[in-house]
């Protein structure tokens, strides 16, 4: 069994967090210029050598991760924040999913430099290396675990710094400060990144498809490929899952059944922009997902052409087999994955996250729900 | 108002319905290929109810086991009857253009028995399929009828058919191994028929049945027949190893003049036969004039450089350049010496040719050709601040092939530079003083590419620009998708000219259309029932054959239906280039047969199974890919060889397909197995499956993997930079055959889906 610090006094801990708390909003404040508008691949790049490259030096150290306990994904930074998840601990595995940036996994097991991970929200299970996930420092974890998520819905990616960091279309990061038009959302290495409202849906308040559609066109020419969901490459199904995740939908699952599931069924006669397209391939193989963007118009990723358009012409229709459509609300709200997190989160930082719960609540009722959830969580980790 | 102006507007009205019965919305479908829209139901109806004219139709589209199915269906309802004869006649071909011989023999017997249809041609038919699927039992009765149909060969019911019955006397012969026969029969027909397609072949075995006998003479001179006169055949170069290996010399042949031997090396590096051609140009130099040598020499720099004998082709080079050093050879050897340093990445070197070049030849050709090929190895070099003033000095130059090329690589290098409007503008010039470049289509996408972000119309007139011009090319097919990422939807009438009007067509449907031609009568009939290669022979005997558009056409259908798809496809690039660049989709103005013809699709069903059972545990891949590929490697030939010793439709080196074969299967696969469509197939599509698989899924790097092999496109593609588009990628490779390769497979993919997969379920 392992050993467990002894909590500090509640008062100190306090103090030390509003400290630190004042401390990261001067370094990592709202200083920076967030991109503007959708761009393309080298636009990204371009666009991030505006931001001072000096602010990777303001960046945590990486935290190991530990076994037992949640982490986040701190992704390939310079390709584009996020990491391959493989079926087995080795490099030439099968890709069951990418981790983007800030996902939240629970860790199972460790062989070497791989961990055994699952996405909070069970999307997925597999196996990531250790080096792309991060416990986080105090102040990150507690964001993550408290805070309301948005998901960036600027394609392919967000630049962080000048120094080539990216933030990836569809990554789904918890709000650190905010005002009417921009938001500061927090990144798992401690810095925040500042971007505009109406570039970001808001995790238990998700958008339509059509949301994350008009900023899609960053990923046209990607390439297609197994298990991809990132900007640097999607399957299918990881195409729509990246696009839900754009829209704000959370605890999406990859599994194309387990995605489908979540779709109600419409008929062809009744379909509308932002539907899902089920479409057939040859012989017995899955069918192909192909999101409807208008009325003609479809979105893939396909093996021939990566993501691309293709007309809802005579051919596509001859391949339909059925038609579902995403409802614009989450089934899974942000309850779940806050229980979750308090429940994996050591006893230290329990007590932290109850006192900053009660302080912070502006609503009884809210934060008696959430101390019982708390407490619960607390008894079936015990 | 007067009675004039009345009719003036009654007129003007009536032409305005017209315009409008023209141009008005009408039945979509009709203008599509009606062959495209069938279903899997219709296929089945079509089989339980469809006629002999249905069946040569569905052959045609690939559906063979439909085909089969009503024609069978036609034969054992009709036993002894005309139709029924007819229908086994068919059959029979289909089977023996699909090899299977062992089972049209007992078809063929049926319609010799009953002597009522085509009977010479059905005898014909018989033999071939005897000795091709060496049927040992029954090789005794074919030399019997062909000995017998040769001799009454004035009787037969073409002139034609006694050159056939001549070699197939000899080919049983020889699988019967009764080389006294071949040897007399073999004489006989190159004394005849000294130059036919079959007379390679004849020659050969006559050679061999000669040697086998222990006449030396004869051998001799037939091998040096073989070998002086017809290199380019599958049989010289055994021919001339025999000849120098064994006794026998030719006693009549003289002894060759060094011209004489220049001449036959030039005809040696025409077929890639190089080191037989260096042995030829090493006799040649030594024995020749000044002239001769400094030919020989130049000549020489060529094959080593073909050979890869890269420090080789630089030292003669270096010869050459020292005994000639004003001559044209110096010249083109300079250039080509400059191509074997950029091999060995000799930047000096190069430099040092480039300098000699434009001292000794100021102001040439030469000299700017030399200077772009050193600009380019820059380029390739990430030397682009050194690249660019030399492209652009080569741009300004008077010789188009080069100064268009010039201008492609000008507009890549600022582009990675960074450099846009620099890109733009010499794409813009290249299209403006270059409109008939090889280029034209890259630079009309990529032109559109680098301008839809600021200009979105200049962008789409581009884009429908490559539509109309270039709709079945790869350029078309992205401008295609390129126009919906801009809310534009290309509709089916705006793909091709829709101007240009297609010759006539001759249906060969009635045998009295060209009175006092035998041959063309004899066409027609042999057509209608299924012996496509017996009517071409007829039709190519014509004289207006190549000339007249309506007979060629008819001729390439023949020809792909009788399952020889690649002269199909070089007759098309002969006589209708125009249409395979930019030929409407509306079959209104370009038959559906001419998409036939120009994209073959035999063994649809083997490709089809091939790819169900490769996609059971790998990657997806499509049908359409597989004959796109195929068509790419051997134009639907299943005898096909390349130089380097690939084999068969989809061109697998036959180490490389036994060690597949022991991975899949555990058994093994010998080179000749290869040949059979069956087994290429199956192997060749789990091979492709595999590198899609290497790829995660991706087709562009394991299409690539395909034409450049493995260990390049994994460089290539894990160097690449993560955020550069599929188009970017393509355009970036730096093999130029691969380039190439790729382009062209995926725009065939995509021209092999609407052809044959518009409306219907593949595979369903």
């Amino acid at each position: 069994m392992k050993s467990r610090p002894r909590p500090r006094p509640l008062g100190l801990i306090w103090i030390a967090f509003t400290v630190s708390a004042l401390l990261s909003r001067e370094l990592c404040g709202g200083s920076r210029d967030p991109a503007e508008g959708p761009i393309g691949g080298a636009a990204a790049t371009a666009a991030g050598r505006d931001r001072p490259c000096a602010d990777a030096g303001v960046r945590d150290r990486r935290i190991p991760a530990k076994v037992g306990d949640w982490a986040l994904v701190w992704g390939r930074w310079e390709a584009g924040g996020w990491a391959d998840v493989l079926e087995s601990p080795n490099r030439d595995a099968n890709r069951i999913a990418q981790a983007l940036l800030g996902d939240r996994v629970e860790v199972l097991g460790q062989r070497g430099d791989w961990m055994e991970v699952i996405e909070l929200e069970r999307s997925w299970r597999g196996w990531i290396q250790a080096a792309h996930l991060t416990y986080g420092s105090r102040r990150v974890r507690r964001t993550f675990a408290t805070k309301p998520t948005v998901a960036l819905a600027t394609s392919p990616y967000l630049p962080i710094d000048g120094c080539g960091s990216l933030a990836p279309y569809g990554a789904q990061l918890p709000v650190a400060d905010g005002s009417k038009t921009r938001l500061e959302v927090q990144l798992p290495d401690g810095r925040r990144l500042d971007v505009k409202r109406s570039q970001v849906a808001l995790t238990d308040q998700p958008k339509s498809i059509s949301f994350a559609l008009a900023n899609v066109n960053g990923l046209l020419r990607r390439p297609f490929q197994t298990g991809g969901n990132s900007p640097a490459a999607v399957d299918g199904v990881g195409l729509v899952y990246l696009i839900l995740r754009a829209s704000g939908h959370d605890g999406v699952p990859r599994e194309p059944a387990a995605l489908w599931g979540r779709a109600t069924p419409v008929s062809s006669g009744a379909m509308e922009p932002g539907d899902i397209l089920l479409l057939d391939t040859f012989g017995s193989q899955p069918p192909s997902p192909a999101i409807l963007v208008t009325d003609r118009i479809l979105l893939e990723a396909s093996p021939a052409s990566g993501v691309n358009f293709l007309p809802l012409d005579e051919l596509t229709r001859s391949r339909l087999r059925e038609v579902r459509r995403f409802s614009g609300t989450s089934s899974h709200a942000g309850w779940s994955r806050l229980g979750l997190a308090m429940r994996a989160a050591p006893s230290h930082e329990r007590d932290l996250l109850l006192l900053f719960i009660v302080l912070t609540s502006q609503n009884a009722a809210l934060a008696a729900l959430l101390l019982v959830a708390c407490h619960r969580g607390i008894g079936n980790s015990d | 108002m007067s009675r004039i102006a009345r009719c003036q507007r009654l007129l003007l009205c009536l032409c305005l319905m017209l315009a409008l019965a023209r141009c008005g919305p009408s039945d979509e479908g009709e203008h599509r290929p009606r062959g495209l829209a069938w279903t899997s139901e219709q296929l089945e109806q079509l089989a339980r109810t469809g006629t002999h004219d249905d069946a040569n139709q569905l052959f045609r589209m690939g559906e063979v086991p439909t085909a089969l199915r009503i024609l069978e269906r036609i034969q054992q309802q009709d036993p002894s009857g005309t139709a029924g004869d007819e229908a086994r006649l068919t059959i029979a071909t289909i089977l023996m253009s699909q090899r299977r011989y062992t089972e049209a023999v007992p078809l063929l017997d049926q319609v010799v028995k009953n002597g009522a249809v085509a009977p010479d041609y059905a005898q014909e038919l018989l033999v071939e399929a005897i000795v091709e699927g060496e049927i040992g039992e029954r090789l005794g009765s074919a030399m019997a009828i062909a000995a017998a149909q040769l001799k009454r060969r004035g009787e037969l019911q073409s002139p034609l058919l006694g050159e056939r019955f001549a070699a197939l006397l000899v080919k049983a012969a020889a699988a019967a191994k009764d080389q006294a026969r071949v040897c007399t029969a073999g004489a006989q027909y190159l004394h005849e028929w000294p130059n036919t397609p079959r007379s390679d072949e004849v020659r050969w075995l006559t050679a061999r049945a000669f040697d086998y006998l222990g006449r030396d003479a004869d051998t001799g001179n037939l091998y040096a027949e073989i070998w002086f006169q017809t290199p380019e055949s599958p049989w010289a170069k055994q021919a001339h190893e025999r000849l120098r290996s064994g006794p026998r010399r030719s006693t009549g042949a003289h002894p060759m003049t060094s011209a004489e031997r220049l001449a036959f090396a030039a005809r040696l590096q025409k077929v890639g036969l190089h080191e037989e051609a260096l042995d030829e140009l090493q006799r040649a130099g030594s024995s020749g004039t000044p002239e001769d040598q400094v030919r020989a020499l130049a000549m020489s720099v060529d094959s080593l450089l073909a050979l890869r004998k890269n420090r080789e082709c630089v030292q003669t080079a270096a010869r050459l350049r020292s005994l000639a050093p004003g001559s044209t050879e110096a010249a083109a050897a300079g250039l080509l010496a400059i191509q074997a340093l950029r091999r060995t990445n000799d930047l000096e070197a190069i430099r040092e040719w480039t300098a000699w070049l434009a001292r000794t030849f100021p102001d040439s050709a030469t000299a700017v050709e030399a200077r772009y090929s050193l600009a380019t190895f820059l380029q390739n070099s990430d030397r682009r601040d050194e690249a660019i003033p030399l492209l652009v000095s080569v741009s300004q130059a008077q010789a188009q092939e080069i100064a268009d090329n010039a201008l492609w690589k000008l507009a890549w290098a600022y582009r990675l530079e960074g450099r846009n409007a620099e890109a733009r503008a010499a794409l813009e010039r290249m299209l403006a003083e270059f409109p008939e470049s090889g280029f034209r289509k890259a630079a009309l996408y990529w032109l559109a590419r680098f301008t839809e972000l600021q200009d979105r119309t200049a962008a789409v007139k581009l884009y429908r620009t490559l539509l109309r011009e270039y709709p079945q090319d790869y350029y078309g097919h992205e401008a295609t998708r390129n126009l919906l990422a801009l809310q534009e939807v290309a509709e089916w009438s705006d793909f091709g000219d829709q101007k240009r009007e297609f010759p006539v067509i001759d249906p060969l449907d009635d045998p009295t259309r060209r009175p006092a031609t035998d041959a063309y009568a004899r066409a027609v009939s042999l057509a209608k029932i299924g012996l496509f290669s017996f009517a071409a022979d007829e039709l190519e005997t014509l004289p207006d054959a190549e000339r007249d558009p309506s007979l060629a056409f008819a001729l390439a259908d023949l020809r792909t239906r009788s399952g020889d798809t690649w002269s199909g496809v070089e007759i098309l690039k002969h006589s209708f280039a125009d249409f395979l660049v930019s030929g409407s989709r509306d079959t209104r103005v370009v038959p559906e047969d001419f998409w036939y013809i120009a994209y073959p699709y035999n063994y649809r069903s083997l490709i089809e199974d091939a790819v169900r059972e490769a996609g059971l545990d790998s990657a997806q891949i499509e049908p359409a890919l597989v004959a796109a590929l195929i068509r790419m490697e051997s134009r639907f030939l299943p005898s096909a060889v390349s130089p380097v010793g690939a084999v068969g439709l989809m061109q697998l080196m036959p180490g490389t397909a036994e060690e597949l074969a022991r991975k899949v299967t555990g058994a093994s696969v010998t080179r000749a197995e290869l040949f059979e469509p069956e087994i290429n197939i199956r192997y060749g599509t789990r091979y492709l499956a595999d590198r899609v698989t290497d790829f995660r899924g991706e087709w562009f790097p394991a299409i690539c993997s395909y034409n450049a092999g493995v260990r390049p496109v994994r460089r290539w593609w894990e160097a690449r930079r993560l955020d550069m588009p599929m188009d970017e990628f393509i355009e970036s490779i730096p093999f130029e055959d691969t380039r190439r390769y790729v382009k062209q497979v995926l725009g065939d993919y995509r021209n092999y889906q609407w052809i044959y997969y518009q409306g219907h379920r593949g595979g369903q």
